[in-house]
Order: structure tokens, then sequence, then C-alpha cells
């Protein structure tokens, strides 16, 4: 059994459903557009009640595919697996070169600042260009699922819809078939067992170790939540990597529930949780949208092309911060146990897997060559400064777009920064235009970057008082953990 | 620390729901990071294939079609939406050998060689020198398909000269294949 | 039979043409052999070398089926320096005489040049050639098979000729064709074309004269020659009028006494008659076309209405008209009007024969054809007697 398929059952996700879904998302279409970590949960069922709203988006795209002349099979294949590089910007230009050349070809149809919207019986209805990528690649999916058998059947319930006259009523009937049809595909391919055993676990834990008629999520609750069950006879959940990423999805969906809710009855949103409001996280990160690592988009050709990062030093090391954002912060020191102890478990577990011999597994279990805090406070302020002189950089490269008044007192800066960092990418300050949009997209996503960064920083700093202090915290850390792997792992030295 | 106000009974089947859809979210977008993994065909690369954007013949594509009749049914789907010339069931029954098909706008015969007994021509004629097709492709039984690279035309005339042993020319005497030229 | 292998000689080295075919196709072909990939870049010319005012076609055509599919060995790159070699390797297939990949030739036939619409040739790069084929040469003559070049006319010194090899330096296709005899104990051998030019142009002897028919009604006087077409081809032959039997004739004079007009002491001495041209044993139709030879004579009977037989198209190399009199200023002049079908190079529905004063020209039938080509020959004197003949030439 291989390091693929162990990940794959640990995972719960089916061989058929990654394959699919890995073909469609990290082929040159979608590089670089973060479609992945959006398409994922349309897939898998999450929104709640509005589970199927992206089906409904993907059927009014759809019809004003046909607005724009894509009213037939072939139009619509074009429209929706013909394009080379599927990004925002190259779907409006698409889109927008369709009608210079030949216009409208159905009433009711018209661009907005973001997108297009279209008006049935007096209800409109907008997508935005934003939105495109992730519904071409829902498309996309679709057409693939149940060894592609329900290409034809979804074809034909699109050209039915498109055939006018089109209605909102039509559109909601096709939505709502193609909605049945996912249901019955989720039920067949998502793995959610072993997800739901988790809650299962989760949530009476939350309930006991809580205050009444509260769930109190922290740093300890995770902790004691994955040595109570870490180590049991029956179907551990034994990874504290797992644990955090449960309890982080869980707070994302409290929070996502809870604001449809004050959104719904238009409660205010503040940091009075005794008055039944929720804390919002005061950085960047913000609770009421998805948060989204903003590391996604230097997947993108023309960003990879330019060495932002270095991979090991510069970009690894604030992975896991960027993708869990804000509850990064809100659980500074589970976090902090995620980035030092669950590569150490992995060792251990690899060690065992691979009978790397008992002084390996000892080691691991010893917590000897587990990385310190401070070592990562150490690396985080070095990626901190990096992505400053980044962000220098990338306005010097697009200083000629920028305030000349506001830039002239960090130009000599921004022009050192740029000639410092002797690496691919920044050998032309003068670049193309292709290049320039990297850095344009790079230089709106560094900011949020150096946010997470700075608040993480802060929330490291607030948990000591002195300089010992951490290494205090993670002493204490490494004993509890040392004592756990033990108990989990130590009769297999 | 975050504090939530404990779910109620009614929403609490609601979060599971949630959490497990998000969890298996997770797993799916992680799980198709990086490395050596495989993947699947997508749709997309498929529909390159039958507007021959991608070449014919492509092993990887062959592979998948050969072996998901869905896929099959799909790619005869997309190559037959095309604008191109479309030429379906030949009407008359034959005696023998590839009947002629006619489609606006084209006519496709054969005329056996004379110099080669082996071997028959297969001789295309377009009315509009303009719309000239790279490539043929023929889907017969089971949805299955044979292509073949069309040589260029002269004067709105494509001639080619295939073995009658030929895939190709097999599924053109079934009365009942589509043929598309794009 | 004979077979001699044809090469295209070019930049890159030596093709050969491996098979001409006709081919019930909509339009000529020229495919590489080994896996009838079309050739497309020269596949424009091709169709129009062999067809309509091609040389191909006006030299052997029309045809039925009209279209070939020639089979070359390699590419051959765009670019005209094929015809040459296509021109002689259609000649040779014609007689079946083209040596395929899978014969023993005995001959092998190296050649290039550019023909232009009135058959004349050119070539380049004939140096560069040469130099590509040095292996086909030094092959071809170690096998003591025989090695002709063929090039236009003054584009190879005598200093660049090829070791053991027969070159002919031509400035007219047609003569290449007549210069690569193929005889039928052996190999090809070159004849020199003044010899053959030579007699092409001989005199006719107007002094032999035929049985002649009387026409009832009609006179006519019938001369034939064939002559330069529109597009420049010429072709004429002037042949020995010496039949080795009798053949069927109008006499003018008693065509127009019939007609109620007095003849002419000049008209009196007119006689016309109409042969058969057709293969004989040691002459084939292509001889007769382009070699000169004079085929076997078979006497086209004439009815009393001045229609002749029917005369059946196997095996037919043309039709002889001759005019049987040293006094031909009686005649003003001669024409072929075409009801139906046509004779090779001649498209149009009538064409002048000229000049009168030849003694016999022959008319030339299409090596194929489907319908029967269907004429008459009209004479008009400078007395004013207007007399016609008729003939069918059956498919």
């Amino acid at each position: 059994m291989n390091d693929e398929v162990i990940h794959l059952l640990r995972a719960g996700a089916t061989e058929g459903i990654a394959t699919a879904f890995r073909g469609v998302v990290h082929g040159p279409r979608f590089a670089g557009t973060t479609v992945g970590v959006r398409l994922a949960p349309i897939l898998t069922g999450a929104g709640g009640a509005n589970r199927d709203t992206p089906i409904y988006e993907l059927c009014h795209f759809a019809a004003m595919a046909a607005a724009l002349g894509y009213d037939d099979s072939n139009g619509r294949f074009l429209f929706f697996l013909g394009m080379e590089r599927v990004t925002p910007a190259a779907v409006r230009r698409f889109v927008e070169e369709t009608v210079d050349s030949q216009g409208w070809a159905r009433e009711g149809h018209a661009f907005t600042e973001r997108g297009m919207r279209a008006n049935y019986d007096q209800e409109p209805f907008e997508v935005w260009f934003d939105r495109a990528p992730v519904l071409m690649a829902l498309f996309e999916f679709l057409t693939g699922i149940d060894d592609v058998t329900f290409f034809r059947e979804m074809d034909d319930l699109l050209q039915e819809m498109v055939t006018p006259p089109v209605t909102l009523r039509g559109i909601k009937d096709t939505a709502n078939r193609i909605s049945s049809r996912m249901r019955l595909w989720r039920r067949a391919n998502i793995a959610w067992a072993a997800h739901e055993e988790r809650f299962d676990k989760i949530a009476p834990y939350l309930t006991e170790n809580s205050p009444n008629g509260y769930w109190v999520i922290d740093d300890e609750v995770i902790f004691g939540f994955w040595v109570l069950h870490s180590n049991t006879e029956k179907k551990p959940i034994r990874e504290y990597a797992t644990v955090f990423e449960a309890f982080a999805t869980l707070m994302r969906v409290i929070r996502a529930g809870a604001v449809a809710e004050a959104a719904s009855d238009a409660r205010r949103l503040g940091t009075d949780f005794e008055a039944g409001e929720i804390e919002v996280a005061n950085d960047s990160g913000t609770v009421t949208g998805e948060w989204e690592s903003p590391l996604g988009v230097f997947n993108h050709p023309n960003l990879k092309s330019i060495r932002f990062f270095k991979g090991e030093g510069e970009r690894a090391p604030i992975e896991r911060l960027m993708e869990f954002g804000p509850d990064a912060q809100r659980l500074a020191r589970a976090f902090l146990r995620l980035e030092s102890f669950a590569p150490t478990q992995n060792v251990i577990s690899n060690a065992i897997r691979f009978k790397r011999g008992p002084g390996a597994i000892s080691d691991g279990i010893a917590c000897t060559n587990t990385l310190a805090y401070l070592s990562f406070e150490e690396i985080l302020t070095g990626v901190l400064d990096h992505i400053g002189r980044l962000q220098l950089a990338a306005m010097h490269v697009l200083r000629a777009e920028v305030d000349e008044d506001a830039f002239a007192p960090i130009a000599e800066q921004a022009r050192t920064a740029f000639e410092e960092l002797r690496r691919k990418g920044f050998d032309d300050d003068d670049p193309g235009e292709d290049q320039r949009e990297a850095f344009q997209v790079a230089a709106d996503a560094l900011p949020r970057i150096a946010g997470q960064l700075r608040g993480f920083l802060e929330r490291m700093r607030e948990m000591e008082q002195g300089e010992s202090e951490l290494n205090q915290i993670f002493a204490d850390d490494v004993a509890l953990f040392s004592r756990q792997f033990h108990a989990i792992y130590g009769h297999r030295r | 620390m975050t504090r939530f106000k404990a779910p109620s009974a009614a929403s609490l089947a609601g979060i599971r729901e949630e959490f497990t859809a998000l969890g298996a979210a997770r797993d799916l977008a992680n799980e198709s990071d990086g490395g050596d993994v495989a993947i699947k065909l997508p749709m997309s690369r498929v529909y390159a294939y039958a507007n021959g954007r991608i070449s014919y013949p492509d092993i990887g594509i062959e592979a998948a079609l050969a072996g998901t009749p869905g896929l099959r049914a799909a790619f005869r789907r997309l190559v037959m939406a095309a604008p191109t010339y479309r030429f379906e069931r030949a009407i008359a029954a034959s005696e023998g050998g590839p009947l002629t098909r006619r489609t606006e706008g084209a006519e496709i015969r054969f005329s056996a060689s004379r110099a080669h007994k082996d071997r028959i021509y297969i001789i295309i004629e377009l009315a509009s020198p303009e719309r000239t097709p790279k490539t043929m492709t023929v889907f017969y039984a089971d949805d299955r398909a044979v292509r073949l690279g069309l040589p260029i035309a002269q004067a709105g005339i494509i001639q080619l000269l295939v073995r009658k042993d030929s895939g190709i020319l097999r599924a053109l005497e079934d009365p009942d294949s589509n043929i598309a030229l794009m | 039979m004979t077979k001699t292998a044809v090469y295209i000689a070019t930049t890159n080295g030596p093709v050969r043409v491996e098979l001409i075919s006709q081919e019930d196709i909509a339009r000529s072909i020229v495919v590489k052999s080994a896996d009838f990939v079309p050739l497309a870049d020269i596949a424009e010319e091709y169709q129009h070398f062999v067809s309509g005012n091609g040389p191909v076609a006006r030299a052997f055509g029309p045809f039925d089926p009209p279209m070939f599919s020639m089979e070359l060995s390699a590419e051959i790159e765009s670019g005209r320096s094929w015809h040459l070699a296509a021109f002689i390797a259609h000649g040779l297939a014609a007689e079946n005489r083209l040596a395929g990949p899978k014969d023993e030739p005995e001959a092998v036939v190296w050649a290039t040049g550019v023909m232009g619409n009135n058959f004349s040739v050119a070539a380049e790069h004939i140096g560069l050639k040469i130099e590509h084929s040095r292996a086909l040469f030094k092959e071809t003559t170690s096998a003591g098979i025989a090695l002709h070049v063929v090039v236009p006319d003054g584009s190879l010194d005598e200093a660049d000729h090829v070791p053991l090899a027969t070159h002919h330096h031509v400035s007219d296709a047609r003569a290449a064709l007549q210069s690569l005899n193929v005889t039928s104990d052996g190999a090809l051998s070159a004849m020199e074309i003044t010899a053959s030019t030579d007699r092409a142009n001989q005199a006719p002897t107007s002094k032999k004269w035929r049985r002649a028919w009387i026409i009832g009604g009609i006179s006519a006087l019938i001369l034939a020659i064939v002559t330069e077409n529109t597009t420049g081809w010429i072709m004429t032959e002037m042949l020995n009028l010496s039949p080795e039997k009798p053949t069927m004739s109008v006499a003018l004079a008693e065509t127009t006494e019939k007609q109620g007009i007095q003849p002419t002491p000049l008209e009196q001495n007119v006689v016309v008659q109409l042969d058969e041209i057709r293969a004989s044993s040691d002459t084939s139709c292509a001889g007769v076309h382009f070699r000169g030879g004079l085929g076997n004579l078979v006497p086209v009977r004439m009815n009393g209405d001045g229609v002749g037989a029917d005369s059946a198209g196997g095996g037919l190399c043309g039709i002889q008209i001759s005019l049987s009199s040293v006094e031909l200023l009686s005649v003003e002049r001669v024409s072929i009007e075409t009801v139906a079908g046509n004779f090779v190079g001649h498209s149009g529905n009538s064409f002048n024969l000229a000049p009168v004063s030849k003694g016999s020209w022959r008319l030339f039938v299409p090596r194929t054809f489907k319908i029967p080509i269907v004429y008459k020959i009209r004479l008009v004197t400078r007395a004013g007697s207007d007399v016609s003949i008729s003939h069918k030439v059956m498919p």
C-alpha cells in the first residue's frame, strides 16, 4: 500500500473523484485561479441551504452564453470548454469581444461593472466574471460525472433551457434537475463517514467542556480533544493536524451560519459574545467572507515565472498560516502546535511505516528535532521582511501607475529592493505586459500575506511576557506532546 | 478563543452536514495538490481533441475513449455538434462496399483503385472550397470512432487512397455510421 | 516487353516514377508510393499537366477515365522540373513500358526539364542534380543497364556528361520521346533526332494516285494536315503517299459533273482519299504519333453519298486524308467540321487544313474516347464547288 493510497484513505476521498477533480483543476485552463478550493466545497455539497446555488448560477451563466450567441450545443461547448485560459480577465475579454463583434443575440442582457446581468420578468440576475472560472470548472466537472453518462443529459437539459422563450422558471427547473443529479452523485461518491464521525465526537465534547449554552473553541479544547481521541481503541483520530483542521472547519461553519442568521435578522456583528454576538477578528482576515489563502495566486503561470518565493525557505513556512488565516490567529498556540508537532507526528508514523528503526521513533516521540516556537518566530520574521522587500520591488516595477507624490519618499528604497532581489523575474524593471500584470496581482496579494504574518507574530508576542516565555511555552508543549506520542506510539518502538 | 452560542438541536443537523461537506472538500482540495498523481481526462481536453486542437491520434485520449462508453458518446456529440460537414446514415442499401454519402455542400464517394486491387479511393467533393476540412471522423457501432487526417484539398476535392481492409473503410461500410468532416 | 525506369532528377537526388495509372477519380493526383500520401505541392500542377491543354492531354488524350495517379518513390519539392521525366513516363506507361518498383528495368531514363506550352524544355541546377544522382548512375551502369540522360539542349556541357550514359539534348519534349525509341527486341536505343525530323519533313510524292470513288452529287477534295493549334503545339506530318494497296477516294471531277458543274481541267485531276491509320506489328500508335511511323493504312469505304463507312476506334491511330493532284491551286480551302468528339490537338468545332499544297494530312484519334468522333471534310474550290465528305470514328 503506497503513500498515495494511504493518504487517500485517510482523507476519505475516493480515488475516482480526486483524479477527476485534479483533471479539471490542475490543467492549464485554471492554473493559478484558486478554482480548486472554490470548486471542492460545491462538489461536496457545502453551503447549507444554498448548496445548490452554484448550479443555479451555472444555469444562468449558460443562459447568458446563449444570449451572447452560444445557443446550441456547439456554442455551449465552445463557451464552457473551449477557452484555453479561464481567468476572470480572460472570460471578460472573450465575452466583450463577442459583443463587440456581433452584439447580444438576445435582448434583456447587459454588462455590469463586475459581470453580466440578465433580466427575466423584471427579475435581474447577475454573474460576476470573478465567478466565471469556478462555474466553468463546475460545468466541466459535471460533464464527466458517473463515467460521463450525464454529459448528454445535461447538454439536452441546457439546450431545452436556452430554447426561446427563456424564462426564470425554466432556468430554475433545469437547475433543480441538475442539482438532483448532483445529490445522487454525492451520495454515491463522497466519503462523508469519517467527517460525520468526527463531528459526532466533537459536538458532545464541546457541549461537555464549555459553559452551559455555549461552545468554546480554544487551544486547550483542541489539545484536550486530541489527547482524548488519539489513543482510543476504536477509530482513533490520531493526527493532531486532523483535529486542528476539524475544529477550524467547525468554526468556519458556525460563523457562516451565524452570519447568515445575522444578515437575515440584522443583528449587529461585534465583539460582545455575551450578547450572543460573534467575535470578529480585528485584522485583515474577516469572518464575514470565506477566507482564501492569498498564496494561491502565486500558482498562476505568469507569477510562477517570477521567483517571488523560494520554496522551502520562504513559502513553505507560511503555507499553513495563509491557509487558516484568521483562525490561526484566534488559535495561536494550537496553530504553533500544528506547525511544530504535526510534522513530528508525520516523522514518527513514517518511521513506523518504513521501519526506520527504534532510534528514529524514539527521537520523534521525544520531539528531539521538533521546530521550536522561537525558531518559527524567527522564520516568520524573516519571511515578513522578505514580503516587505517584495512589496517595495513591486511598487518599483509599477511606479508608473502609482501616484508620484505618494511614491517619491520610498522611490529609492523601492529601487534598491528591486535591484537587491537577484532572482528570476527581477532583472528587468520595465517588463512586458504579462510580467507587469503578474506584479500587479502580487502587489494586491502581498499586503494580505503581510497582514496575516504581522497579526500572527503579534499573537505570539502576546503569548509571552519575555523572550524566555516562548521557550517555556514550547518546552511545556514538548512535554505534553511527547507524553501523548508515547501513549500512541510508544509500544511501536 | 472563540465562544459560540451552542447550536440548537434543530440547527445541529445542518451544521453537521456542512461540517462534513467542508471536511470532504478540504480533503479533495488537499488531495489534489502536487506530486505525480493520477489525473482523469478532463472534458476540455476531449473537446480540444474533437475540434483538432490536439492532433490525432493521442494515445492517452484514445485509451480513455476505448475504455469509457460514456466518454465515447460524449466525444461523438462534441464532434457532431461542431460546424462541419455532417453525414448521417446512408440512405440506400448497398450490395457491397461503402455507399456514396451526400450532405449539403459535400459528397463522399468511393472508387476502386485500378492500380492497387487492395485499395480504394475516398473522394470528397466540396461545393465550397473555402470550408476545407482537415479530418474525417467516422462514428460507428457503440459510439466507436475512426479518424483520418485529410490531405489538402485541391479545387474543393480531397482524395486519399486507403486499404480496403482498413479501419476507416470498415467504418464507412456501415450504413449506420455518421461521418463528420472538420 | 522491355521496361524502362524513369527518374526525375532533383537537387535532393533522383526520384523514381514508379507507377502511372488511369483512375476513376475526380482529379489527378501525385502520391508517394510507400504510403500513398498525396503530394499536395505538385498536385495542382500535375492536374494541369495531364488534362485540358496540358502536354500529356494534348499528346495522348483525351482519356477515359480522364484522371491519373502518379506514384513517386519520394517527395519532390514544388517546382516544375519534373515535367520532362513525367512526360516520358506517361509515354512509356501508355505502352505499358514503364518499369514499376518490382520490375527489372532494361533501361533507365534520368531526365529534368520544365515544359512550356509548346513542348519546349528548360532546366536549372543540372550539375547539382547530376551530382546527387551519382549513386544511381553507378548502380545502373554497373548492372549493365542502359542509362539515358535527357536534358534540355544547351543545359549540359559535354565535359559534364555522365560516364557511360547516352545523352539526349532536346529542345522539344516530343523529340525526347522520339529519341528514346523502344524496339521489340530490347533495350532503349537512341535515334538521332535529325533522322526522325528529316523523315517527318519528307515531301509527299504527290504523283502517286489512289483509285478514286465517285460520290454522287458531291465532289470532294480532301486535304488534311495537322496544324499548329491555338496554343502553339505544332505537329506537322508530311508523309510518303505510296500506299501499299488501293484505297478509296473521291474524284472531284466526277462529283462536280454530277452537280452540273463542268470541272475545270485542274479539277479533273483532283482525287480525295480517306484511310484508317492503324498500328502495325512494328509501329504502335505512339510510334505513329511521335516517331513518324506510317502504321498500317486501311482504306475507308465510301458510299455514293459521300459518307464513309464508320471506323472502329480500337487500334485506330488516326485518319489519313490525301489529295491526289499536283495542281492544288484549284483548291481554295479545306476544312474539318467536327459535329461530335475531337481529334487530338483540336478542340474546336471547325478548323482549316493548311496549307492546301501539302499532299496528305493526318488527324490523330485519342487513345481512348467515349463519344464517337463525327466530322465532315469540306472542300471549297476556286471555281466555287463546295463539297463535303462525312465520316465517323466509333469508340
